[in-house]
């Protein structure tokens, strides 16, 4: 089946991927951001976490079969999440120091990190693989880009 | 799908029944999922007929809304005096969706990996929980204004990362998790930084 949708032979994929296993392995990539994780000010950093959020928006496919693993307890799909928020933890990092953000990183990217990963999980779960088009929605980037604000405490929103 | 009536002849057998057929069915789905379980094999595991099975639930899918239904939601804290939003009335709503997922931890755990398999009764399931749990929250933020839809969204959002997470970290051993004070106060905290704190009422 995967082979009818790529459009090669049975033994084409076999010879590149022998096991299910070693396809799926072949899945843990790094996402590759469309802008650079570094910004010079704070109305920046929101805008490039929000381009960093986009990758995953884009490949929700992706992040569907890693949820579904990582639920299930799979190793190297957990060691995927780690290895993948020890690196948001760098870049975040950078991003909030090159933009002068005042608050403590880690508390700040635990916050990003946590809240991100659950619009992003809701949304597989809730729409299946329509989730990355249901994503790209002008009402989804903009409810994504309002919780990066809520985030970096540069929201003032509850009329108290 | 309610309750037999309560004035029904055999109410209290049938109610023991029913309980009995909601448990079997419960142990299947977790074992096969929803679309490897039939009617049948519950019935055969109550020693009941399938005609008795059928009686009760017409549909595996009203067995399903059944044991949704009455999964316990207790607890939940209401905002009947629509008071305002207080850091110590965010730390009740996270604590409370906390206790009330690690009570219904096998289905809820069902559901979802069942949902990520695009299984259609699900994600209908899901979205109608979530949709008691927004409206549960809403209550609880419009006195935040205008915006009170978009920080219901963020405070779901956040508590579904955590929760999630926990889920995925912790396995089996979730319910403990999440009912750990310690880890209850970490996820509450955190929810209290992400809400925009100079709106929230002073705590007591």
């Amino acid at each position: 089946m995967i082979a009818n949708r790529a459009g090669v032979s049975d033994p084409a994929v076999h010879y590149y991927f022998p096991t299910k296993y070693d396809l799926f392995r072949a899945l843990l990539v790094e996402p590759e951001y469309a802008v650079p994780p570094v910004a010079h000010s704070l109305e920046e950093a929101v805008e490039v976490l929000g381009t960093m959020f986009d990758w995953w928006a884009e490949n929700a496919a992706l992040a569907r079969v890693m949820l579904a693993q990582q639920l299930r307890g799979d190793a190297d799909a957990i060691a995927y999440l780690h290895d993948g928020e020890e690196r948001y933890r760098g870049e975040v990092a950078r991003i909030l120091a090159g933009a002068g953000h005042p608050g403590d990183p880690a508390a700040v990217t635990d916050l990003l990190f946590h809240t991100l990963s659950g619009m992003l999980w809701d949304a597989v779960l809730a729409y299946g693989n329509a989730a990355a088009d249901i994503l790209a929605q002008p009402v989804f980037r903009e409810r994504v880009r309002f919780a990066i604000r809520c985030a970096l405490g540069l929201e003032a929103c509850c009329g108290a | 799908m309610g309750r037999e009536p309560a004035g029904s002849p055999a109410a209290g057998r049938g109610d023991e029944t029913r309980s009995r057929i909601l448990a079997a069915a419960m142990e299947s789905f977790a074992r096969h999922g929803f679309d490897g379980t039939s009617v049948r094999s519950i019935a055969r595991k109550c020693g009941l007929s399938d005609a008795a099975v059928f009686y009760y639930f017409p549909t595996k899918r009203h067995l399903l809304e059944a044991l949704w239904e009455e999964a316990p939601s207790g607890g939940f804290p209401a905002n009947g005096e629509a008071s305002p939003l207080t850091a110590d009335r965010l730390r009740e709503l996270v604590v409370a969706t906390m206790r009330i997922s690690a009570r219904n931890f096998t289905f809820l755990r069902l559901v979802a990996r069942e949902a990520l398999r695009s299984d259609a009764t699900a994600v209908a399931l899901r979205n109608a929980s979530r949709a008691r749990w927004r409206a549960a929250l809403f209550e609880h933020f419009r006195s935040c204004g205008p915006r009170a839809g978009e920080l219901v969204d963020v405070f779901m959002a956040a508590v579904t990362g955590y929760l999630l997470r926990l889920e995925i970290e912790h396995g089996d051993a979730y319910p403990e998790a999440v009912l750990d004070p310690s880890v209850q106060q970490r996820v509450a905290e955190a929810v209290q930084r992400l809400i925009p704190a100079r709106h929230l009422h002073a705590a007591t």
